[in-house]
């Protein structure tokens, strides 16, 4: 039910394309982010890590790095007897007055170690003679799910499809790495940290550390990305802060790109061995699958499986399998990739057994249609859209070597929002101040923020001052699971709505009418329906007097909604001699309630999308089976899309207002790479039931399918 | 001389103005000293520390190593001239396009204005163990971490493997190769010239360096004689990404057709061994023969007999044949006819 608080129905900013405010900072350079502080006097960090993957500190000798030049403080993160667990696994730092300094001094570290059995992969781990390298197992058996007689649902199968699907380890490859700069004042702490949750930053310092939260300060102005991959401290930031207690000074602790790779978070691997089957005339019937991934040393590495669609008996086992490799982190929807490749190019193996359409097919098993499920019109939508009545059955039937071919996949996710909290002041001046200790992750929080303010007193976005990315504001979670929007954008409406209602009182004597009967818009406030009697926004305030409007407010229901579905199609070509995958066009179809910014909105999509394009062709974790080593820890090796990589991508936003604002930053990279697969299957007609699509794999798939087949 | 210090390790740093003083410096350090050209590749060696040079002579003052001449319907290219003048060039676009589409589809155009021919052509291998410091044959070691039941070794060689699987990775010296280029190489006791195919060396002959320099000679000129000028060229690098990449295979070849039957033809596949590979069967195979797909087909055949391959590099075989394939059909063998 509508209310003083609810988005406006006819707004001038919201939903339009409005550019970040922060754009130009940002190609200038005069934005500051984490690496680009220095304090006077700063020190630099540097940590020493575990160059085998399970290993025992049998020793740490320091001396000789204290006695180095320029040395300032050095400690042993880990104690002797300890046991590190992969490779990158913290052990030591040290600081020191220059960067080359602190890099010679952590060289001259010198720990001893005792090499321990360790698994660079799940298939080792998972040896019936595999030796106990992880407390409490190897491997951690998940509960079965099952619903509805899985015999039955079989029975009444035409075909039944039997394979096993996997996907990758992938890292989160942020451009701008993970680190802090500390500084201390007695036991004050200020932190400038390259975080997702600037708040909760603060929360993590202060527990490792010991010491009141109140005593901590934490700052996120800019940031390069975080994926999921940033939400505290970590071991380098505590790290940080304790060579900066030790040395008395201000240091500065960024890692490098190797140690982003081995240490700050990946996306878990996932295996599925399925049996599913499919009647006559399309219809599901039974999903049975067994299923195992990969989250590093000893973490977990859930997804949803089977995805989406609707199996009436369906039986599912998960195992997580621990190896030698650094955690698996958050990654831009986690789980989901996962599940929604296992299950799409299933799908399209399944229709195919009765010569379906896969988009029909599609249509014909989902979920009941709502508002946070509208697949069955974005199947139509896009197929119009994207010249799918123009694909041809599995194969390119066309000569030569290039083989073309389509591919579609749907999504899901949530984007709730909750608990933020705002505070707005207004100044006598017509100057307005907005707080949130919210963060811009790179999304372009700070542009929403301000748009949110401006649509509610009906001004231009330059007239609002923004503050975010500090600890000592208003409260506001991290952001993860695409809630930033859906969180803060409440808040600073309510927040707003009753600062504008405080001015109203003050203005409405002026005008000889009641506070109700005003209204803000086009930078004046004056009487509803008659433009004329009203005052310009800086005259208004000046009737504020010395004493500023100062008022906080909080999230509150009715403004934010939860629940997003999307479907995307993919065209894709193939060389069918050298293997190479080119992807040709992308459609993204995507819902996230009510549209705050419609050019961040769709950049969130490109973003997520190109991620995808990067999991389905290039990016690979590869660890060497026998010494348990990163082969590709950098980023010539481990591959990201290049310009020309990157197709044409078309996103079809879907706005919904009546939903209140829901999050899209992880939606968008769900069904991306599972599209691709299912366009190459369709160009070459040889499936390829794993990640990525290099050109070793799909030469592999080929020449297999030339021998007889791949089914 | 100035010393540099950053995260690389401490070095002197030589910057001679001539060749002649280039040579009295590397002569006079020996193994000591690192060459500068264009310093892509050298800034990730020295960085990485896996590389410790005391001194580091850079040729980028010396004048006569840089620029492209024009000799007897030939060209003599220095050696530090960059990709993208090669690219640019005139008379390497009217009669030697093999070397411009080679160069042209080397990393990126930023690599490709500093990168320099010479550096191009005499770059060391890729092996993601030989570059992630492990010490391996290649780095003085006694062991291969690449050549194991199982390595990752998706890049490495199908020919000629020696202990080490490393394979040349650079993109123009197939074409040198195939234009039948000769390198022009100054040492103390003077300038010897080797042929383009003589100048890469495998393992079995020194596995600790990919080409035929010793530590006090310096590559100075690479000659292009007109032989196969305006020759059928064709080159095809097939990298994971469209832009930056290394080749998993490339190849260049240079075809003369006279009526209907091929009569002269030099073909080079390059990232399958040590050195690039110069398909002599092939070639010999193909002279007589007319430009169609069942001499292609042969030719591909011929092209792999005798891979081997290793847990991950099986792909390389039919990529290969197929590259040469496409050789043979010559441009416009990417796309259906």
């Amino acid at each position: 039910m509508a209310n003083k608080y609810s988005w406006p129905e006819k707004p001038a900013l919201l939903g339009t394309s409005v550019k970040r405010l922060d754009g130009p900072d940002k190609v200038t350079g005069r934005a500051k982010y984490t690496y680009d502080i220095n304090r006077p006097g700063m020190l630099y960090g540097k940590m020493v890590r575990s160059p085998l993957p399970h290993a025992r500190v049998v020793s740490i000798d320091l001396s000789a790095a204290e006695k180095a030049p320029g040395v300032k403080a050095v400690l042993a993160h880990v104690a002797v007897g300890a046991q590190v667990m992969y490779q990158g696994d913290p052990v030591a730092a040290v600081a020191a007055d220059t960067e080359e300094r602190a890099l010679d001094a952590a060289r001259m570290i010198r720990v001893r170690y005792e090499a321990l059995p360790h698994f660079a992969n799940v298939e080792q781990a998972m040896a019936t003679d595999a030796p106990a390298v992880f407390p409490g197992g190897n491997t951690r058996q998940g509960a079965t799910e099952e619903t509805g007689d899985l015999v039955a649902g079989f029975a009444k199968a035409a075909h039944i499809v039997e394979a096993t699907y996997a996907t990758h380890v992938i890292t989160h490859v942020c451009l701008e790495t993970h680190g802090c700069v500390c500084e201390w004042d007695g036991d004050k702490l200020t932190a400038w940290i390259s975080t997702q949750a600037v708040i909760q930053s603060a929360q993590q310092f202060a527990q490792a550390l010991g010491i009141p939260q109140a005593n901590v300060h934490t700052i996120m102005q800019y940031m390069g990305g975080g994926f999921g991959s940033k939400f505290g401290p970590d071991s380098q930031g505590i790290i940080c802060a304790k060579l900066a207690k030790l040395a008395k000074a201000p240091v500065k602790l960024m890692l490098d790109r190797k140690e982003e790779h081995l240490d700050t978070g990946n996306r878990p691997s996932a295996t599925a061995h399925i049996r599913a089957g499919i009647t006559a005339d399309g219809m599901l019937t039974a999903f049975d699958g067994q299923s195992w991934g990969t989250g590093g040393a000893g973490a977990t590495s859930g997804f949803p499986l089977p995805y989406i669609y609707n199996f009436p008996t369906r039986k599912r086992t998960h195992k997580d399998v621990y190896i030698n490799a650094g955690q698996q982190r958050a990654m831009r929807a986690p789980g989901h990739p996962q599940g929604c490749f296992l299950t799409e190019i299933l799908m399209d193996e399944l229709a195919d057994t009765i010569k379906m359409d896969p988009v029909a097919f599609r249509v014909k098993n989902l979920p009941p249609a709502a508002p946070n499920a509208m697949w069955a019109e974005y199947f139509a939508r896009g197929a119009k859209a994207f010249g799918w009545d123009k694909r041809h059955a599995t194969g390119d039937p066309t000569p030569g070597p290039i083989k073309t071919g389509m591919g579609v996949s749907a999504h899901r996710w949530g984007g709730a929002g909750q608990g933020s909290q705002a505070h707005v002041d207004i100044m006598s001046d017509g100057g307005i101040v907005v707080k949130c200790g919210t963060q811009d992750i790179g999304t372009g929080t700070r542009t929403i923020v301000g748009m949110v303010a401006a649509e509610t007193f009906g001004l231009p976005l330059s007239a609002i001052k923004v503050e975010i990315g500090d600890s000592l504001l208003p409260f506001s979670g991290g952001s993860g699971g695409s809630t930033t929007a859906a969180s803060a954008m409440p808040a600073i409406r309510v927040t707003s709505v009753d600062a504008l209602e405080a001015l109203f009182a003050k203005v409405a004597p002026a005008l000889g009418t009641a506070p109700e009967n005003l209204v803000a818009e086009g930078g004046r406030i004056f009487i509803k329906g008659t433009p004329a009697k009203g005052l310009s926004w800086k005259d208004a305030c000046k009737l504020i007097g010395t004493e500023p409007i100062s008022v906080n407010g909080k999230w509150a229901q009715g403004l934010s909604g939860s629940g997003t579905s999307g479907v995307q199609f993919a065209e894709a070509s193939v060389d069918i001699e050298t293997g190479i995958v080119r992807v040709t066009r992308i459609l993204a179809i995507q819902d996230c309630g009510l549209i705050v910014d419609k050019l961040t909105a769709e950049s969130q999509a490109y973003g997520g999308v190109i991620a995808a394009i990067n999991f389905a062709l290039f990016e690979d974790r590869i660890l060497d089976r026998v010494t348990g080593q990163m082969v590709n820890p950098n980023m010539e090796m481990y591959l990201l899309a290049g310009m020309s990589d990157v197709p044409k991508i078309d996103i079809m936003l879907n706005n919904m207002p009546e939903r209140g604002v829901i999050g899209i930053g992880e939606p968008p990279t769900v069904s991306t790479a599972s599209a691709i697969a299912n366009a190459v299957r369709n160009a070459t007609g040889a499936t390829i039931r794993s990640l990525p699509l290099h050109p070793h794999k799909v030469l592999a798939a080929l020449e297999q399918e030339k021998a007889g087949g791949t089914n | 001389m100035a010393v540099i210090r950053d995260v690389m390790p401490v070095f002197e740093l030589y910057q001679p103005a001539s060749i002649d003083d280039a040579i009295k410096l590397l002569d006079k350090h020996g193994a000591d000293a690192l060459v500068l050209a264009g310093g892509l590749d050298s800034m990730d060696w020295l960085k990485d520390r896996l590389k410790k040079p005391k001194a580091v002579v850079d040729l980028g003052q010396i004048k006569e190593l840089k620029g492209i001449k024009e000799t007897n319907g030939g060209l003599e290219i220095g050696a530090m001239t960059p990709l993208s003048e090669i690219v640019r060039h005139p008379v390497v676009r009217e009669k030697f396009s093999l070397l411009m589409e080679a160069a042209e589809l080397v990393a990126s155009p930023q690599i490709r204005n500093q990168g320099t021919l010479g550096g191009n052509v005499s770059q060391d291998t890729r092996c993601w163990y030989y570059r992630g410091g492990w010490t391996c044959y290649r780095a003085g070691g006694n062991i291969c971490y690449a050549d194991t039941p199982t390595s990752v070794n998706r890049e490495h060689a199908i020919f000629d493997a020696d202990r080490c699987v490393a394979v040349n990775p650079s993109d123009t010296a197939p074409a040198l190769v195939a234009l039948d280029a000769s390198m022009v190489i100054r040492g103390p006791k003077g300038e010897r010239i080797v042929p383009a195919e003589d100048y890469w060396i495998g393992p079995g002959i020194d596995i600790t360096r990919m080409n035929v320099l010793a530590p006090n000679e310096i590559l100075t000129a690479i000659r292009i004689p007109p032989t196969m000028a305006g020759a059928q060229f064709y080159f095809e690098k097939v990298r994971d990404r469209q832009v930056w990449d290394f080749a998993l295979v490339n190849v260049a070849s240079a075809i003369v057709v006279s009526g209907e039957k091929i009569v002269k033809a030099r073909m080079v596949v390059n990232a399958v061994a040590a050195t690039p590979r110069r398909l002599k069967n092939v070639e010999t195979l193909i002279i007589g023969k007319a430009r169609n797909e069942e001499t292609a087909d042969m030719a591909g055949k011929l092209a792999v007999e005798g891979a081997e391959t290793l847990r991950h590099n099986a792909y390389k075989v039919p990529l290969m044949r197929n590259l040469v394939k496409r050789a043979i059909r010559g441009a416009g063998a990417t796309w259906t006819s």
